[in-house]
Order: C-alpha cells, then sequence, then structure tokens
C-alpha cells in the first residue's frame, strides 16, 4: 500500500475533526495489521471502486461517540440507541472519507466512495479482503478513535 | 431578522428549499443555513428518487443535494431534475469536492458547489449568490 494513501487518509481525517470537534486532533502511530478489523463499539464503513479498491474502516468507541454527537448536534443525548447519535458519526466519517477521495481524484486516481454501512457490536472483523491493513489512532477531546485503510492500486 | 435574511424581491415570501441527503445530521445542519437566510424548508429527501418526486410535487425555489446517497444518487437526480425542467435551481452540498466532479456537476446543471463540512456563513453566502444571480436573470 503506498504511505501517500496513509497520509492522505490520516490528513483528511484531522483536518476534518479539527474543523467539526475543534482542536485538539493528533494522529499516532501507524501499525500494520493483516485483517480489517476494530474492537471498538461502533464501526463506519466505506467501500472504495475505481482506480484505488479496498475498504475504510473507522473505529469509535461508545462514549467517544456520544460526545462526538454532542458537540455536532450541539446537545446532550440520553442514549446511544437515538438514531441521530448514530447518523451523526456516520456523516462525520463520510465528510473525513469524502475530503480522501478529492484529494486522491484529484491526483489522478479515478474511483469512487460507496455510501456508509454502520456497524453495532462488540468487534468487527471483515474477512474479504486480503490486503495488509494500516491501522491509524487519532486522539481528540472526546476520546481516541481508529482509522483502518486496507486499499490496493489498479486492482 | 437573520444576518443573511432575504426573501424574494417581488414578493414578500420566503423562499423555498427542497433538502435531499441521506444523513439526518446534515439535513439538520443543512436546515440551519436556509434558516438564517430567511427561507423556509418545503420539503426534505433522503435519495435521488424521492428528491426527484418531491421536486415536482413541491417546486421549490431552489434544491440543496448531496451526492452520495443510496438507490439514487444526487448526479442522477439533477441530471432527471434538469431534464424535465430547465429552470430548476440546484446547488451540490457534498463531502466530495474533487475538479472531475465539479465539473460534471456543473455541465449537467448545477448552480454551485458546497463543500462538506458546511460553514453556516460560507454556504449562506453561496445561496444567496446563486438566488440573486437567477432573480437578475429572470429580470433581465
Amino acid at each position: 500500500m503506498r504511505v501517500e494513501f496513509i497520509d492522505l487518509f490520516v490528513g483528511a481525517a484531522v483536518t476534518v475533526l479539527k474543523d467539526v470537534l475543534g482542536e485538539p486532533v493528533e494522529a499516532g502511530r501507524v501499525s500494520l495489521e493483516m485483517a480489517l478489523s476494530t474492537k471498538e463499539c461502533f464501526s463506519v464503513s466505506f467501500g472504495l471502486t475505481g482506480d484505488v479498491s479496498g475498504t475504510v474502516l473507522f473505529g469509535v468507541p461508545e462514549k467517544t461517540a456520544m460526545d462526538i454527537a454532542s458537540i455536532m448536534n450541539e446537545t446532550e443525548f440520553a442514549s446511544i440507541n437515538e438514531p441521530i447519535v448514530l447518523d451523526s458519526l456516520a456523516e462525520l466519517m463520510n465528510m473525513v472519507a469524502g475530503r480522501c477521495v478529492t484529494l486522491l481524484n484529484d491526483r489522478g486516481f479515478n474511483f469512487s466512495l460507496t455510501p456508509p454501512a454502520i456497524f453495532w457490536s462488540r468487534e468487527l472483523r471483515i474477512c474479504s479482503t486480503d490486503v495488509e491493513t494500516l491501522i491509524v489512532p487519532i486522539s481528540t477531546d472526546c476520546g481516541d478513535l481508529s482509522v483502518s485503510v486496507a486499499i490496493r492500486v489498479g486492482v | 431578522m437573520p444576518q443573511h435574511s432575504m426573501t424574494k424581491t417581488d414578493q414578500e415570501h420566503p423562499y423555498r428549499f427542497l433538502i435531499v441527503d441521506d444523513s439526518i445530521f446534515a439535513r439538520k445542519n443543512i436546515a440551519k443555513v436556509v434558516e438564517a437566510i430567511g427561507g423556509i424548508v418545503a420539503g426534505e429527501a433522503s435519495n435521488g428518487k424521492e428528491a426527484v418526486d418531491k421536486y415536482f410535487a413541491l417546486k421549490p425555489d431552489l434544491v440543496l443535494m448531496d451526492i452520495s446517497m443510496p438507490e439514487m444518487e444526487g448526479i442522477e437526480a439533477l441530471s432527471l431534475i434538469r431534464k424535465r425542467d430547465k429552470e430548476a435551481k440546484v446547488v451540490i452540498v457534498s463531502a466530495l469536492g474533487h475538479e472531475e466532479l465539479v465539473k460534471k456537476s456543473l455541465a449537467l446543471g448545477a448552480k454551485h458547489f458546497i463543500s462538506k463540512p458546511v460553514e453556516l456563513n460560507k454556504a449562506a453566502m453561496i445561496i444567496k449568490f446563486v438566488l440573486e444571480q437567477e432573480g437578475e436573470k429572470n429580470e433581465g
């Protein structure tokens, strides 16, 4: 996987999270996994199709999800079950993924993004991917979240 | 009166908007922009197919349309609306903003492009610009 893609995904995530949640937002050290998975409570995944194909998976702990949704909607939520909480999270991740797709397309890669799929479970492992996954932790005032990127170029 | 408030100059009726986005949060957020310019939300749709149906049922002054949606994407909905109504005013509001997509949207008849995350003041200025420009064309 080309490092420039990871840098773009991380850079886009940090920029959008700063725009929406405010400072500070910081990316941590990148790690490598052979499977696309997350142990966080909420996951939002996007498929990429075209010159670049694969999956991007965001993992967000429950408390972080609640805090992010509260900031985005300028209101406190009583329950994680309120549809707007998950929806806000998915929209935030959509903005991050959209920013990445925009940057990569403007660099000459022609591909598109599927609408987000939201998962709510103790652990998520996507078995269909056979490419290595790079995972980047991102810390915010609402808590930590992770971005996992498993993509290939020219498939 | 909100800072960006505007109404149709020939009638004292506020502009009517159709907001199209599959995200509830995004629709609420865009509705804040509409309220800030003194407009009203005539209707909402969560995919392109619903947007086409609601456009012709409600005939809003302006459509604020997302691109990436299930069932039918915003680009296809834009194309279908503009094929049947050459006067339709559609502004794209999307997290996707690459040059090729913007060009394609404009070629299909979109009046402008607003990038997500939506900044209230910037979005209000763009919408006002589009409505004023179209108003001048109609007067001319």
